[in-house]
């Protein structure tokens, strides 16, 4: 049921009489002249904005190559903003891969995920290597969606101070969590950019002849960066997949800190090991891609605010083409 | 030997003959000879003339002769013409007439004449008037306090003083000694001649900056019936609102917190009532005011894109006046007269609108017209009060307090019942601003040629706005009921002094030093809950008194010093250089920011033309954080920290002017500015304001670079007045942060703007004020498709897809006002109606993008651009009772 609620906007009978007495105290033609004079003054006009969008609804295709991952791609097509029926996915685009000179490997169509592929086994992309992606609207499409990356190398984190895991209230909530100082000494300035994603395997306490022991369940928990509201770290850009994006040239590469926070609430009894991590050296594409969707999609208020806009490195199209290289590791905690 | 015969000559001529009545230099004769020796013609001339013309024979060697025909010629003219070949001069002394070598005239002993130039009327000083020699030769202007110096060779000379709305005084004497002067100009009957002239051939354009008499801020188009500075500002080339006025000024390109604008002296933030729409300077106070866009003396520093220098008018020290004044929106009140006749004078005034129970009944029809229930109320009041004391001839103290703000409270709810789904919103807006300025002048003439300014001041800036937002869904299946709240509270306090010492070292230079301390403070404050956010229970109602409670904020104290040397040297008969440097230490806990900004201009001024070149570099601590670049009050005005960098610039310009005839002048400018390290509020959401100083290091950090054209085309003419502008100009930024690292163009990037105004008599009591703007539209970021990026429970999610930082434009801004303005006299006073019609074409120009969600259906985005005036009636009536 619907709660009762006061009426903010409730007119008070003082107001009224206030200005009642306030209206007799002039004359008619002058009360006349003034509210025509104020009725079109205040008289604020809005108008559907006629934007411009083109008859042929404009694709968008995303692409992230890795080495370690089957080549995916998502095509559709944009849809009109205020009509949520009107953008689609397409399933009968012809979408080649390869290197610059030779787009020697198109993409099939998996009708089920509705998503275009490459099998892992048929082609290996590597670092270092630029590729380029087309996707033709039809045979012969003279300006296919285009974009060009290149996969950086894979970088592992250097754990400058001793993990230690402590107590802390977070957004009213007790939970473990882990300042830790890293480094990532070896990044050329142009490959500054990663993706962490972080979590803990999850434990059961077990009392073993009055000796407790913590055996793992085979569960894993994702672990939350950035601290709490009152402490945020700028750099920390987190994504909706619960990742956290950063370009590492913002910060002292050689000794940086992140904060890791367990996602939930914790009881007196809980067991943290390790942080097993993925860090993901992505193209500036692929950053900048993420981020921006990231923040379009979290950014429900637009309100006054400038609206997020988004990357594309896509020509004739939006979307991007990405690269991104994961290594996985894990930092013993105390 | 020949310098000491001539000293001897003079003083012997000056302290021995005597001639009547008339004036040697009115005295004039007709004569004619033929190849005669100077000597005899000298003393002819003397014969028949009746004045003794002393000289020595023995220095007149040359073997030339002398012809001339003159008839009704002065007798001082005549002489000159016959000496000038022998290179002897005349020098009129006392009665007497001595014949000099010219060498000599150039070797006299300089005294100086200085003092204020007053209004005979009220006793108000003139700043920036003008003082100069008959023959143009020479001059200076007054400083903004009225106090001139200007030294002179010994000798006999006619000055002339010229304030514009005044009629000219010219004084004719002989200099021989360091002389106090203090005129007092008689006010032009503006009855009469209510088009004011201006003097082309002096206009201050030539000097790179723009001035605003009390006569053209009132002759400017008026919105609403009220005259106002800002208005004024913003029809002169290179500068642009938002639109209909709305926000603070973009001058060449620069952010609205570029701008330093100051209040007789005292740095002022947020300058609109209405969001802009009229500004907070009563122009019934408005003595002088003046545009600075590039060029930047040394004397000021602090923004990187304009001065605007506003100073209001001491009170009447011979009558006691008063003045009430009804118009559209406002209705004021000002009184003033002396304390002590001639010595000590006060001034108050009191501005309050008038509309807002209207407003409130209006609105009230509104929303009840779209099916909701609630109302706005609005409305702004200020007050002025100064008091001044002159103390002796030569020193002056005053004391000034303003204190103004606003309050808008506006309440929908809105409930909708649809296929059994019961919809509810509620939407509130609580805002207030507002602006605590006080301050003490002390102005002392130290000496016969120096002047110094104390200024001891505050200036308090606050802000808050509160927003609630409930939106309800009542349905079979489910009941959402959610809400969110924010409150947004800006305070900046600034504490300081000023110290200005401007001697007259010569004749060619005006040498000026200062320096300033000020203790800044700012809260910036942030509070957005939602009563879904982190399970947390919040009341059922959030209120503005609950989110202040719940209101955490942290004050950030830092302190600025500055010195300044600046010299404007006359480098030739019509070159006036400017140079000085602009020092200043910022000290933020235990950082320290240290900058020396040098400053440069070069005026020449010819008889037809005149050329003005400028390069500054600026530093700017406070700068205003911007939901939208609009200027809105709920901007979060902050200074340097550890991590929000001083933002620099660099400012050139050149400007070429020529004069069309006697009436008309046409002038030709371009302008270069670099900006870096300003700051902007980054995409998407609202700045997280937390305690500590984390927050900071979010604020995006970027570049500006904006260059253009400008040329204004002025024509003057007894019974009307002519002014066209243009503007062409780019105006980009570049930040890391926003627009994904991609350079994108300002806000404001106008591309082209013409200004059209038109001042005519149409009668001996009544004027008609016709202004033109045409501007390209003012970037925004709209979106240009769609994409689901979530489907949950069946429904699918749509985003908005934007594909560059204000990719799409306005349509072209155009807007024609009409206005005509009637004088009259009667025995209460004197009377004045203005009535007008403002955006005659009715054009619906935007202000702003409007994107959000559908209240009811969250699914569909609602972009719409808003204008918000429409073609607008206005009226105003001012009687000033006094004479």
């Amino acid at each position: 049921m619907m709660k009762e609620r006061k009426n903010i906007g409730q007119t008070t009978q003082a107001f009224c009489k206030k200005n009642v007495i306030f209206a007799c105290s002039m004359s008619k033609h002058c009360k006349f002249a003034i509210f025509l004079m104020t009725l079109t003054m205040l008289w604020s006009c809005s108008e559907p904005l006629p934007l411009e969008i083109n008859e042929e609804a404009q694709w968008l295709l995303e692409c992230e190559l890795s080495p370690t991952k089957r080549i995916e791609a998502r095509l559709v097509s944009l849809g009109n903003f205020n009509d949520v029926e009107s953008g689609d996915i397409i399933e009968n685009a012809i979408i080649d891969l390869g290197t610059n000179t030779d787009l020697a490997f198109r993409f099939q169509y998996d009708s089920r995920n509705k998503i275009y592929y490459i099998p892992l086994e048929s082609y290996k992309v590597n670092p270092s290597i630029p590729y380029t992606i087309k996707a033709y609207r039809f045979a012969g499409d003279p300006n296919p969606l285009e974009a060009k990356t290149t996969i950086p190398a894979g970088q592992k984190l250097v754990v400058m101070s001793q993990p230690k895991a402590t107590d802390a209230t977070i957004n009213g909530t007790k939970r473990k969590t882990i300042n830790l100082k890293l480094a990532l000494p070896n990044v050329e300035k142009e490959q500054g950019f990663f993706r962490l994603f972080a979590y803990r395997k999850v434990f059961n306490k077990v009392d073993n002849n009055g000796q407790i022991v913590y055996t793992p369940t085979g569960k894993t928990e994702m672990l939350e960066f950035g601290g709490n509201n009152e402490n945020p770290l700028a750099f920390h850009q987190s994504a909706i997949d619960g990742s956290v994006l950063f370009d590492v040239n913002r910060v002292n590469k050689q000794n940086f800190e992140v904060l890791f926070n367990t996602a939930g609430a914790i009881g007196a009894d809980d067991h943290f090991e390790n942080i097993f991590y993925t860090l993901e050296a992505l193209s500036e594409s692929s950053y900048r891609y993420n981020l921006s969707k990231s923040r379009q999609i979290k950014a429900e208020l637009y309100g006054n605010s400038d609206p997020v806009i988004n990357y594309r490195n896509m020509a004739n199209g939006y979307g991007y083409l990405g690269g991104c290289y994961p290594v996985s590791d894990s930092i013993a905690i105390q | 030997m020949k310098k000491i015969f001539n000293i001897l000559l003079i003083i012997f001529v000056g302290s021995g003959f005597v001639f009547g009545q008339v004036r040697v230099e009115d005295v004039r004769i007709s004569y004619r000879c033929l190849n005669k020796p100077l000597p005899v013609v000298l003393r002819e001339l003397s014969k028949q003339s009746g004045v003794n013309i002393v000289f020595s024979e023995s220095k007149i060697k040359s073997d030339k002769t002398v012809s001339i025909g003159a008839t009704d010629e002065k007798l001082v003219d005549v002489i000159n013409v016959i000496c000038d070949p022998f290179k002897l001069t005349s020098q009129v002394i006392g009665s007497n007439i001595a014949i000099v070598s010219q060498k000599f005239e150039g070797l006299g002993q300089q005294f100086t004449i200085s003092g204020y130039l007053r209004s005979k009327e009220d006793g108000e000083v003139l700043p920036y008037a003008a003082v100069y020699l008959v023959d143009r030769s020479t001059g200076v202007f007054c400083n903004e306090d009225g106090f001139y110096a200007l030294k002179l060779k010994q000798g006999n000379h006619t000055v002339v003083y010229s304030y514009v709305g005044y009629k000219e005084d010219t004084l004719q004497f002989y200099l021989g000694s360091d002389t106090l002067i203090s005129p007092r100009l008689g006010c032009a009957n503006r009855l009469a001649e209510v088009i004011v002239e201006e003097d082309l051939t002096r206009s201050t354009e030539r000097y790179g900056e723009t001035y605003f008499s009390t006569e053209r801020v009132s002759n400017a188009m008026m919105f609403a019936g009220e005259a106002d500075i800002l208005r004024a500002v913003n029809s002169t080339s290179g500068v642009s609102t938002a639109s209909d006025g709305f926000g603070g000024l973009s001058v060449r390109g620069g952010n609205y917190d570029q701008n330093l604008i100051l209040y007789d002296g005292v740095p002022v933030q947020n300058t609109g009532h209405a969001f802009g729409l009229i500004s907070i300077f009563n122009s019934s106070l408005i003595q002088d005011s003046r545009l600075i866009k590039g060029g930047f003396p040394a004397r000021y520093g602090g923004r990187l894109s304009s001065i605007l220098d506003i100073k209001t008018r001491d009170g009447n020290t011979q009558e006691y006046k008063g003045e009430i004044s009804l118009s559209t929106i406002a209705s004021r009140a000002l009184v003033e007269g002396p304390i002590v006749k001639d010595k000590s004078s006060f001034l108050f005034s009191f501005r309050r609108t008038f509309a807002d129970p209207w407003i409130k009944e209006l609105s009230r029809y509104i929303v009840e017209s779209s099916d909701g229930e609630g109302e706005t109320s609005y409305h702004f009041v200020d007050f002025n009060g100064k008091l001044s004391f002159r103390l002796g001839k030569r020193h002056q103290l005053s004391l000034s307090y303003y204190q103004g703000g606003d309050q808008l409270e506006s309440v929908v709810n809105r409930d909708k019942i649809s296929l059994g789904i019961r919809y509810n919103s509620a939407d509130l807006n609580d805002q207030q601003w507002g602006n605590k300025l006080a301050s003490l002048h002390f102005n002392s003439q130290l000496s016969k040629n120096a002047f110094s300014r104390l200024i001891i001041y505050s200036s308090n800036w606050e802000s808050s706005a509160f927003a609630f937002d409930r939106n309800a869904v009542d349905s079979m299946q489910a009941v959402e009921d959610i809400y969110t709240a924010d409150l947004k509270t800006s305070d900046l306090k600034m504490l300081g002094a000023k110290w200005d010492f401007d001697i007259q070292i010569n004749r060619n230079n005006l040498f000026r030093i200062g320096a300033g301390y000020v203790k800044n403070t700012f809260t910036p404050g942030f509070l957005s809950v939602s009563n879904v956010s982190n399970g947390s229970l919040y009341p059922e109602v959030y209120t503005r008194s609950d989110a202040f409670d719940a209101l955490k904020r942290q004050a950030y104290e830092s302190a600025e010093i500055t010195a300044y040397a600046e010299n404007e040297i006359n480098a030739g008969q019509n070159v006036i250089i400017n140079v000085g440097v602009h020092a200043s230490q910022f000290t933020y806990g235990g950082k320290n920011y240290t900058s020396a900004q040098p400053r440069f201009s070069m005026n020449i001024n010819g008889e037809h033309t005149w050329f003005n070149v400028s390069g500054a570099m600026l530093r700017q601590y406070t700068q205003a954080l911007s939901d939208n670049g609009l200027g809105f009050p709920s901007d979060q005005w902050i200074t340097s920290t550890q991590y929000i960098l001083p933002a620099d610039g660099f400012n050139s310009n050149a400007t070429l002017g020529f004069m069309l005839g006697k009436a008309a002048s046409l002038s030709v400018g371009a302008y270069y500015k670099t900006m870096k390290n300003i700051i902007s509020l980054g995409e998407g959401a609202p700045l997280s304001i937390a305690l500590g100083e984390e927050w900071q290091k979010a604020i995006p950090r970027g570049k500006g670079t904006s260059y253009g054209l400008e040329s204004t085309f002025q024509w003057s003419h007894p019974n009307a007045q002519f002014e066209f502008n243009a503007t062409y100009g780019k105006a980009t930024r570049l930040f890391d942060d926003l627009n994904n690292g991609v350079e994108y163009l300002y806000k404001y990037d106008r591309t082209w703007m013409t200004n059209t105004s038109l001042t005519l008599k149409t009668g001996a009591r009544s004027t008609m004020n016709i202004f033109f703007t045409y501007q390209k539209g003012s970037n925004v970021s709209a979106p240009t498709g769609g994409i689901i990026e979530r489907v949950e429970n069946g429904q699918k999610y749509i985003y908005p897809i934007f594909e560059g930082k204000n990719n799409f434009r306005f349509p072209d801004f155009i807007r024609l006002d009409v206005g005509f303005t009637f004088h009259g006299k009667t025995k209460l006073g004197k009377h004045k109606i203005f009535a007008g019609i403002y955006n005659v074409l009715n054009r619906k120009n935007p202000v702003y993008l409007d994107i959000s969600r559908n209240n009811f259906d969250l699914n569909v985005f609602e972009v719409s651009k808003v204008s918000i005036f429409p073609v607008l009636p206005s009226l105003s009536y001012t009687l000033v009772i006094g004479k």
